[in-house]
């Protein structure tokens, strides 16, 4: 294998991660060049052409309506579970601190149904193929944007709902943060690994 | 015929079709369907075209595909018709069919000319 070649299943597998291809059909796609390229002894320049354009044309129909779909509802049930976890936790805490008892109030109700929703339309917006890498700013912008919304809400519309244990309040803060958590805590997409198909192993 | 030019559209258009022909005559991997395709006339298909093609047979559940040991080799993707895709295929054989029938009934043959 020459380095040419060695440049071009980089560029490929880089292109094919970015586009948030599983390792496995990444592997499966690989152990093919590497096969194809055997039995015609050509090299994957000359029988697969532009590794990112191949790319493209291997992760198609991964980017299409039901992958957006699904990004979206994932951004939708992450974002409702961060912030009821953190309105959960200042409420409950500054009432657990205080008598004991939390207050509820219309502007938090709205906020954790209402901000959830807008990150989700964005995120069906704006998301692309490959976006993966800028997670962080989009995270970034949704506490810009999130923070002054919330506070804004607070000011607009402070009428008490419900008084709820404090301590209740927390829990159910706690575990709504560890909801939203989860998909980080529990390294999903780390181990997601490039599996060889003809050893079953890493490559 | 082995020098014809194809307008690329027509193979875009016939292509999973032949490929599905050539599978129903029992498994094989990548390169010897390429190899038929040549064979047949329809010119060099490039892996870049043939594998996504494969790969969409295979989502649509007509094709599937396993790993076999090659002597030295990395090994080859065999893939095989499915139940289903066999179906797929006489069906879309007889529209082929209809539709060659109806192109006739416009072009005039060469022969006639």
């Amino acid at each position: 294998m020459t380095k040419a070649d060695d440049a071009w299943r980089e560029a490929f597998v880089l292109e094919l991660r970015l586009r948030e291809v599983p390792g496995s059909v990444i592997g499966e796609a690989l152990a093919e060049v590497d096969a194809h390229c055997a039995d015609s002894g050509q090299t994957p320049q000359e029988a697969f052409g532009d590794p990112v354009r191949y790319a493209a044309s291997r992760a198609s129909g991964r980017t299409g309506p039901t992958a957006l779909r699904r990004t979206a509802v994932r951004a939708w049930w992450i974002g409702t579970a961060a912030i009821v976890g953190a309105l959960g936790l200042g409420t409950g805490i500054t009432g657990a601190l205080g008598d004991g008892v939390a207050t509820l109030r219309l502007s938090e109700v709205l906020t954790a149904a209402l901000l959830p929703l807008v990150l989700a339309v964005l995120v069906a917006a704006i998301f692309r193929p490959g976006m993966g890498r800028h997670l962080p700013v989009l995270v970034a912008v949704a506490f810009a944007v999130g923070l002054p919304a919330a506070v804004a809400a607070r000011l607009l519309w402070p009428q008490e709902i419900a008084r709820v244990p404090a301590l209740l309040v927390v829990l159910v803060g706690v575990g709504a943060l560890a909801v939203a958590l989860w998909p980080v805590l529990s390294g999903r997409g780390r181990h997601d690994r490039v599996i060889d198909p003809r050893t079953g192993s890493a490559r | 015929m082995h020098d014809v030019r194809w307008p690329g559209e027509w193979l875009r258009g016939v292509l999973e079709l032949c490929v599905l022909g050539v599978l129903a005559d029992g498994p094989t991997y990548g390169y010897a369907i390429a190899g038929r395709l040549a064979e047949a006339g329809l010119g060099t298909v490039k892996g870049g075209t043939l594998y996504p093609l494969l790969a969409r047979l295979e989502g649509e559940g007509l094709v599937t595909s396993s790993w076999h040991a090659g002597a030295g080799g990395p090994g080859r993707k065999y893939f095989a018709l499915t139940t289903a895709g066999r179906r797929e295929l006489r069906a879309r054989a007889r529209l082929w069919e209809r539709f060659v029938d109806g192109t006739w009934r416009l072009v005039p043959r060469p022969e006639e000319e």
